[in-house]
């Protein structure tokens, strides 16, 4: 276990290592700091996004141009029948479920990247106790809010609304369930991450304003190359 | 693949649970599609491994010898498609070609028939026959089932050519979806169906299949028995007009939607002789609703269920019929050039052929030209319809003539033209 992680994902740590140190003696703060290798990570990784959403764009294609047909046979066929002419229509369009798995080498390709960023914020001692605009310390959990004499954490939900905004962009191109599921996802993050140090979700708000920008782009251009596409 | 797979899964292990918290939602999404595809393939993997066992657990008895190559193959489901393949079997052996006939049914009257150059044998039905079929080694195979390589019947390596040739005088409009796609080709009856595998070929890119077109075998056969037949007006005491009720099987047949209405409206006028002809798989799928049709319209001497092997006595009797989109219609009309009365709105085109084309085949849109096309609205009216129908009769010549181009040309010769196709494909191999 501990050899993969060194080989797929401390050399990714190492990189924000390095760009959170630069940055910071470049302007002398930690918070922007953060702000900007975050944004450089993401930079660096648009030719990853865009290549794993082209593969499970593929993948929703082929599935939605098989949809009708299939819909059809459901409405008049019967347990190995049915299987029979869900099978064939596989073999139509060249396909096999197994294919699903393609949008599966996205998500290898992006995984290293997530736990890298993980494993690198949640041991970045240079952040604990130092101060950001209103955030007064990077290292521990934000409460901004002064509600029933405790404090009420802001950034999660700051990042949640932005993780909805982009969940709705995104979920233009997705089926009914998929959109359900990511609206879930989103609510599930703010779950999870309500106590987590105000650096990270700092990092990973910028990381999901980027990824608003990026779902924009990505949705115009994936619109654009369907629309571009011979119907078969 | 397997390879990437596992390590993807090793990653997802290794990493701390909340990790996936940080995901945007693209990513996200990505998780959830994954999850989504894996549950597919576990259940379509479980289907297919349950279904192959299915495949295997034919008997070994009345095997063939499977490791023996074959020349020419001809396999017939039963005893109903023998007029199908009487005319082609006749011809190959009378021209010497070497011939293994192979049925479904062991009362097949192929079995009983004496050849010089065809051998006959029973493979037994359903997955016997397939095991066998699929597992064949043959220069050619020629077959009335369809669904080749979609359904039970897989293409073997061991055979070179597979041939189907349509069993009906209508066109492939009904058959399932993709009923011919897999065959090397098909040896139809005229232009609708030529025109109709061209349609579908089209629309699904599929590899052009030869198509021959030899008329009707067994159109050829009920010529001949309807020729030496001698049938004389027998059935009925009294000669009055007499109907013909003769549709389809199944929940969109004539019978399943509207029989008792129908029957009862022909039997309460009093006016003619009824003979009812349910297609024999009625007897069989729907036993149900044929014994409670049975029960409530018993034979009398103006009513008379039909269940002979071919209905040519009972199409010798008739003035009129009164169908949905069986067949059978266009064997009546070629036959004996009588009109017929259709309801055909209710046809089910989802899961078959019909659904993949533009517009309705050729055989479909006669039917507006043969009788009248009805609803069940029209029922009420029938006994007007019926009589109006029979005396514009004398039109349909010229309709029938334009018909059998297009559904049954060459007339006599559908064995003889089949026969010389088969005989031009194995000089190839």
């Amino acid at each position: 276990m501990n050899i993969l992680y060194m080989i797929f994902c401390y050399p990714i740590e190492l990189l924000m290592e390095f760009l959170a140190g630069h940055f910071n003696s470049l302007i002398g703060s930690q918070g922007f700091s953060l702000i900007l290798t975050s944004f450089s990570i993401n930079i660096i990784m648009i030719p990853v996004f865009w290549y794993a959403e082209k593969l499970q764009q593929r993948e929703r294609n082929i599935q939605a141009e098989m949809k009708p047909k299939i819909d059809e046979y459901k409405g008049v066929f019967k347990g190995y029948e049915l299987h029979l002419y869900i099978s064939n229509i596989h073999k139509q369009y060249n396909y096999h479920p197994i294919y699903a798995f393609r949008s599966l080498l996205g998500l290898f390709i992006q995984l290293p990247f997530f736990v890298a960023t993980y494993h690198f914020l949640s041991h970045y001692s240079a952040i604990k106790g130092v101060p950001f605009l209103f955030i007064s310390d990077l290292g521990s959990p934000d409460m901004l809010l002064p509600l029933f004499g405790a404090g009420v954490n802001v950034l999660p939900f700051v990042m949640t609304a932005i993780n909805l905004v982009s969940s709705f962009v995104y979920g233009k191109m997705l089926s009914k369930m998929e959109r359900i599921n990511i609206y879930v996802i989103a609510v599930l993050f703010l779950v999870l991450l309500y106590t987590s140090p105000a650096g990270l979700l700092l990092y990973w708000t910028c990381n999901n304003i980027f990824s608003f920008f990026k779902s924009v782009v990505f949705v115009k251009l994936l619109q654009n190359q369907k629309k571009t596409a011979p119907a078969l | 693949m397997y390879h990437l797979i596992m390590l993807s899964l090793l990653l997802f292990a290794v990493t701390p649970s909340n990790v996936y918290a940080y995901l945007d939602p693209g990513s996200g999404s990505m998780i959830v599609s994954v999850i989504i595809a894996m549950v597919t393939i576990l259940i379509y993997v479980t289907k297919s491994f349950i279904y192959g066992k299915m495949k295997s657990l034919g008997k070994k008895s009345d095997m063939p010898d499977i490791k023996r190559e074959y020349n020419v193959v001809v396999y017939s489901e039963g005893g109903q498609y023998w007029n199908v393949f009487h005319p082609i079997l006749r011809e190959l052996d009378s021209r010497g070609i070497q011939t293994m006939f192979f049925t479904s049914r062991n009362d097949d009257p192929g079995l009983a028939q004496e050849f010089t150059h065809v051998e006959k044998k029973f493979i037994g039905e359903g997955h016997n026959a397939f095991f066998v079929l699929n597992k064949l080694k043959a220069k050619m195979i020629l077959m009335t089932t369809p669904g080749l390589g979609v359904l039970q019947i897989k293409r073997s390596k061991g055979v070179k050519h597979y041939s189907h040739i349509t069993h009906a005088t209508g066109t492939c409009f009904s058959y399932k979806a993709f009923s011919l796609d897999y065959f090397d080709s098909v040896l139809v009856g005229g232009t609708a169906d030529r025109d109709l595998i061209a349609e579908l070929e089209e629309k699904r890119r599929s590899q052009k299949k030869q198509v021959e077109m030899i008329g009707s075998t067994y159109l050829d056969e009920l010529r001949i028995k309807l020729k030496n037949s001698g049938y004389t007006y027998n059935m009925f005491g009294e000669k009055k007009t007499t109907v013909l009720v003769s549709p389809t099987w199944g929940s969109h047949g004539l019978l399943s939607k509207y029989g008792q209405k129908l029957l009862k409206t022909l039997s309460d006028c009093g006016k003619f002789n009824i003979i009812v002809r349910p297609h024999p798989q009625s007897f069989i799928s729907e036993k149900n609703l044929m014994d409670e049709l049975m029960k409530n319209f018993p034979e009398t001497e103006s009513l008379k269920w039909d269940r002979e092997k071919d209905g040519l006595n009972s199409m010798f009797h008739s003035d009129i019929m009164i169908s949905d989109f069986s067949g059978i219609i266009f064997d009546y009309l070629f036959l004996f050039e009588r009109p017929v009365l259709t309801f055909k709105s209710q046809f089910e085109k989802r899961g078959r052929e019909a659904m993949d084309l533009k517009d309705d085949s050729y055989d479909i849109k006669l039917l507006d030209r043969i009788g009248k096309t009805l609803a069940e609205s029209d029922i009420s009216e029938i006994v007007s319809l019926i009589n109006s129908s029979i005396s514009e009769k004398q039109a349909l010549s010229a309709v029938v003539k334009e018909a059998e181009d297009a559904l049954a040309r060459h007339p006599g010769e559908a064995g003889k033209r089949a026969a010389d196709f088969i005989q031009s494909v194995i000089k190839t191999i």
